[in-house]
């Protein structure tokens, strides 16, 4: 067993796992985070996607002994109490989701095009979308979704410097 | 109005959960001592199994259970149920072949589960999983349908010749040849419809865990349908009572067909829970997915479409090879049969339809439901075959469909391939779809498109989709061995806030949403204080019995009909009743009540009026009628005993007529009376323990449909009692307010008994009872044949109407009316001769008839009414009745009935009538009644 110390969600975390666990199972079967879901468990479908220090990563392909003292960031942390984050209000406003299960993998992925691309285009959507799959929906309505949600955070962040 | 009901664009009650991370799948669900099941799974497509070596695995670490088929044949557990088998050509059944939830003997495709391993956790599982030893002995594998059907193709099952799962055909050979023969243009296509795999995002799961102290099971599953899971695997598989088994389908993950087939894998995980005391979960990962997940399509068809000249579609040959793996999966044949053939009309009027369908085994995954499975493909190979002609004879694609076309007015239409059609109007569906894709303006797009070095197309097809398979009655026919149906309740908390609780479980359609938008414009709740319940069978109705009592029935036209119904649908459950007898009581003057007998044998229910002599005639002690509603006791006989045992009268004759066991119970019903329900059974053995709980549950839902039933039959035989057979129906169906009433043209009856104040003063009260009823039973007969109706009763006199329409109805009813007043004469007569003694002869009798017109309806205070009639003729009815007396004419009619009867009649002068100013001619019948 080895122990580790990480930051989820805001909060520090201790714990102690095997080597082989990967950040996947720490956040679902340790942690009890589940909203993190395992589509694949290769990398391809996108649905564990969380944040470490920022960035968008697939935690089902990291160990978790890699997240030592890193910044995880999960589904369960965007929500400000019961408001949600504009990400996801767009998410909702727009449809994007049918059964729900690529949803948070979906939204993580979008928050770090939406840090990495202010104004993202419909074809930067897409592209950036490559390592998410979606079984349900078709896409067009979490492009628009993105589109919608990048939008929201760009005005929330000029409206906090206005 | 409701801004958020139905139609409105609503944002969905279910997105919250699942955007901020607290859906709740079967990956995410842990029970405390959870253990983890791991498949070892074939990777050959067919190979004999010669070892399945544990021994290795067994010691690793971590592991609790390592099962094989042996344990599987051991535990006698049963194989993989198909729930909906087909039937070929000359009525032949499919080859259904066992399908047993670990290989034996053979395994038939990649990934056929071999063994399971049970351990701590999934890596230890995993592990261990790889030391378990299989010796397989490859076997030559065919995977194509059209190549396994072919001589010499490997065998999947020794006793399937040729792989041939079922050859399958619908439609008229001979017509649709006969339409080829004379086609002017034959068009062509081979199509290959490629297999797939479904690949919903949360791959299937299960978590199973048992009490061994209920020794109730609980199946967490990711299950489109959990209630037909909770059969199959339950009842079917394990051998588990469904109330004993609850399934529970949380969030889904998608499921595209692939979650509403029944698995070994979540059978198994079951039976594991229950043999290790331990929960048990089993989640599969994405290329196991690939290996048991049911597949879709797969096929090969070659098919036609003859033409006449004019582009019209006179004929369809279709021929299909359907490839469903190496079992028969839960759905699969059906798939590619019942759902594929009967929907290749499409939405056109070619008459002769004929397609036959190879249904094959092949060394590969099994086939079932896939995104509209089996439809989608019809369409296919439909609208291939529209294109190909079109361009073949130079017809526009839009034009040779719309000439084909099922016109909006000719439905309902019936197709040559089984299913009628409602309702459609396709040229406007086609228009709009041109409209909104710009079709007219593709040349032009193209074009722009070639000019950039891109090439553009454009494709158009129809589709016609067969939903929702039902009646059940219908689906039975083409094979399902289950009702089809669904159904919710809705609950009405006490401080206003609903749940709504369904059966159909939603795997990402949004029924959370939608159903609570429904509910919500129906009941005027507000759409947030409505929550939807689903894929829970502890909390949502499966509807098989129970359900349908409480809903369906009370929209089903008659008792009769109910027990019919019912008893059809116990059978359906496998409750071995033979005959159901429901006895309800109606308050009807003459009858006790009535009781409706539904008899195995003759396949019938019957109606039996139950006269009030019957409950003198049996003693209560012996009277199990009875003795259950008025003593409200439940009881049980066995029938198969010694006849000096048989302490009912009546089991002697349910013995004689085969019964072995009787349960008669009380259904509770309004102002403290009780119904009778009453079930036989001609099993050897008589009814289990279980089969009585469950009969007897059936009670209480039946009690909502009885009573309904039952009260309204009290209330239409009290009103039809007092008020007459046609005015009660009239004050039953909402005519009770004062004022509402009509003008109405009819004879009037005004009747009186001669000598009647001097006669009740010497006899006893009563007798003079007594008399009056001989007198007006005689005379209600009389006027009720002749198409009258009694109105009222006053003292002992009687007035009647004969309505009439129209002057040939006033002739009618004049005739109707004089000829009612002889017969209740000439009886009253006969009864008076046949006296012994002065007293018991009804009094001599007058009536008096007239025509006229008047008031009728209801009159009255507010709030205490009379149905009658009014108006002057009802006044000059009854002064002419008390001329009749004073002239001693038994018969005596009005002027204006003289007047429309426009017969013989004898006039018997002028008479001044008291009130009225005119006097009146009189007329009575020529042949005097009182001789």
């Amino acid at each position: 067993m080895q122990k580790i110390s990480l930051t989820v969600n805001g909060k520090s975390v201790t714990a102690a796992i095997e080597p082989a666990t990967l950040l996947s199972e720490l956040l679902r079967d340790t942690l009890r985070l589940t909203g993190t879901h395992i589509g694949c468990d290769t990398s391809q479908c996108g649905a564990c996607t969380v944040h470490v220090d920022g960035r968008s990563i697939k935690s089902c392909t990291m160990l978790a002994v890699e997240a030592e003292t890193r910044d995880i960031l999960t589904i369960e942390g965007l929500a400000v109490g019961a408001r949600l984050h504009p990400m996801q209000q767009a998410f909702h406003e727009n449809h994007a989701l049918q059964c729900g299960f690529c949803t948070p993998g979906m939204v993580m992925s979008a928050l770090d095009l939406a840090a990495t691309v202010p104004q993202p285009s419909d074809a930067d959507i897409r592209h950036w979308l490559e390592g998410n799959i979606c079984r349900c929906t078709g896409y067009q309505n979490i492009v628009k979704a993105i589109r919608a949600g990048a939008a929201a955070m760009q005005a929330n962040r000029n409206g906090g410097q206005a | 109005m409701n801004e958020n009901g139905i139609g409105a664009a609503v944002r969905r009650k279910e997105d919250r959960r699942f955007l901020m991370g607290r859906g709740n799948y079967v990956h995410d669900i842990s029970r405390p001592g959870q253990v983890h099941a791991v498949f070892v799974r074939s990777p050959h497509a067919h190979a004999k199994l010669r070892s399945v070596d544990t021994e290795a695995a067994a010691k690793a670490p971590g592991v609790i259970a390592i099962y094989t088929g042996a344990d599987i044949v051991t535990a006698n557990l049963k194989g993989v149920p198909c729930a909906w088998g087909i039937v070929g050509k000359n009525g032949k059944p499919m080859k259904e072949p066992a399908h047993p939830l670990l290989a034996v003997g053979k395994v038939r495709h990649v990934g056929d589960p071999v063994a399971v391993v049970i351990a701590e956790t999934p890596g230890l599982a995993q592990s261990a999983g790889e030391l378990v030893a299989v010796d397989y002995e490859p076997l030559p594998a065919v995977t194509g349908a059209d190549a396994a059907v072919k001589a010499g193709a490997p065998l999947i099952y020794d006793d399937v010749p040729n792989n041939l799962c079922c050859d399958w055909a619908i439609g008229d050979k001979a017509v649709t040849d006969a339409a080829f023969a004379t086609a002017a243009h034959i068009a062509k296509v081979d199509l290959v419809n490629n297999r797939l795999v479904p690949n919903a995002m949360e791959t299937r799961a299960a978590v199973a865990e048992y009490d061994p102290g209920t020794e109730d099971y609980t199946l967490y599953t990711a299950s489109q349908l959990p209630h037909v899971a909770r059969v199959l695997i339950g009842v079917l598989i394990l051998d588990i009572p469904e109330h004993k088994f609850r399934v529970v389908a949380p969030d889904l993950g998608g499921g595209f067909g692939s979650k509403q087939v029944v698995y070994a894998e979540e059978a198994i995980v079951t039976w594991a829970a229950g043999q290790l005391w331990r929960p048990v979960k089993w989640v599969s990962d994405r290329s196991e997915a690939f290996l048991s997940d049911a597949q879709g399509r797969d096929h090969i068809t070659h098919a036609e479409l003859a033409l006449d000249k004019d582009g019209k579609f006179v004929g369809l040959r279709v021929s299909t090879f359907a490839n469903i793996g190496g079992y028969v999966s839960t759905f699969g044949p059906n798939i590619p049969t019942n759902l594929y053939g009967p929907l290749l009309a499409g939405p056109y009027t070619t008459p002769a339809i004929y397609c036959e369908v190879k249904v094959v085994f092949t060394n590969t995954v099994p086939t079932d439901a896939y995104r509209g499975a089996g439809r989608p493909e019809a369409t296919f190979v439909l609208e291939r075959l529209v294109d190909i002609a079109a361009r073949e004879m130079e017809l526009d694609r839009v034009e040779i469909r719309r000439r084909n076309f099922i016109a909006k007015g000719v439905f309902p239409y019936q197709t040559p391939v089984m299913l009628q059609y409602d309702v459609g109007d396709y040229e406007a569906t086609l228009n709009r779809c041109i409209e909104l894709s710009n079709w007219h303006d593709f040349e032009q797009r193209r074009r722009q498109s070639a000019q950039r070095g891109k090439l553009r197309g454009i494709g158009m097809t129809t589709y016609i989709e067969a939903c929702g398979l039902a009646p059940s009655r219908l689906a039975q026919q083409l094979g399902a061995r289950g009702g089809l149906f669904e159904s919710a309740n809705v609950r009405v908390n006490p401080t206003g806030s609903v749940v709504v609780f369904t059966g159909a479980k939603n795997h990402g359609q949004g029924h959370e949403t939608v159903f609570a938008q429904l509910v919500s414009t129906m009941l005027g709740v507000p759409f947030d204080k409505i929550e939807v319940v689903q894929g829970d069978t502890a909390r949502s109705p499966f509807g098989l019995i129970r359900v349908w009592l409480a809903g369906a029935a009370r929209v089903t036209p008659s008792l009769a009909q109910i027990v019919d119904e019912l008893a059809w649908r116990l059978l359906a459950a496998g409750l071995p009743v033979m005959r159901v007898t429901l006895s309800i009581s109606t308050l009807h003057p003459q009858f006790l009540g009535a009781s409706y007998v539904w008899w195995l044998p003759t396949q019938r229910t019957v109606e039996v009026m139950i006269g009030h002599e019957v409950g003198e005639l049996i003693p209560y002690a012996e009277n199990p009628v009875l003795r259950v509603r008025e003593g409200g006791e439940t009881i049980r006989r066995r029938i198969d005993v010694a006849d000096d045992r048989l302490d009912f009268p009546v089991l002697h004759d349910l013995k004689a007529g085969g019964g072995t066991d009787f349960l008669a119970l009380p259904i509770p019903s309004g102002q403290g009376r009780r119904n009778y329900l009453a079930y036989v059974t001609g099993r050897a053995g008589g009814f289990t323990e279980d089969e009585i709980v469950s009969l007897s549950s059936v009670a209480e839902p039946l009690a909502i449909a009885t009573d309904w039933y039952s009260q309204r039959l009290i209330a239409t035989n009290v009103l039809n009692a007092y008020l007459g057979p046609k005015t009660g129906p009239k004050v039953l169906a909402g005519q009770i307010r004062r004022g509402s009433g009509e003008e109405i043209a009819a004879v009037l009856w005004s009747s009186d008994l001669r000598g009647f104040t001097a006669f009740s003063d010497l006899v006893p009260g009563t007798r003079v009872i007594e008399m009056l009823d001989t007198s007006f039973d005689e005379q209600a007969k009389a006027i009720e044949s002749h198409g009258g109706e009694i109105l009222k009763f006053i003292g002992d006199g009687l007035l009647a109407i004969f309505p009439a329409e129209g002057e040939a109805g006033a002739a009618q009813a004049a005739a109707n009316a004089l000829a009612a007043a002889s017969q209740a004469l000439a009886a009253t007569r006969k009864l008076a001769d046949g006296a012994r003694e002065p007293g018991q002869a009804p009094l001599p009798m007058v009536v008096a008839l007239h025509y006229g017109t008047v008031l009728y309806g209801n009159i009255g205070a507010a709030r205490r009414l009379d149905f009658t009639v009014i108006g002057p003729a009802v006044n000059l009815v009854s002064r002419v009745e008390a001329v009749a007396k004073s002239l001693n004419q038994p018969i005596l009619v009005s002027d204006d009935f003289a007047r429309v009867h426009g017969g013989q009649l004898r006039s018997l002068g002028f008479h001044q009538l008291r009130g009225l100013e005119k006097p009146h001619e009189l007329f009575t019948p020529e042949t005097p009644a009182e001789g």
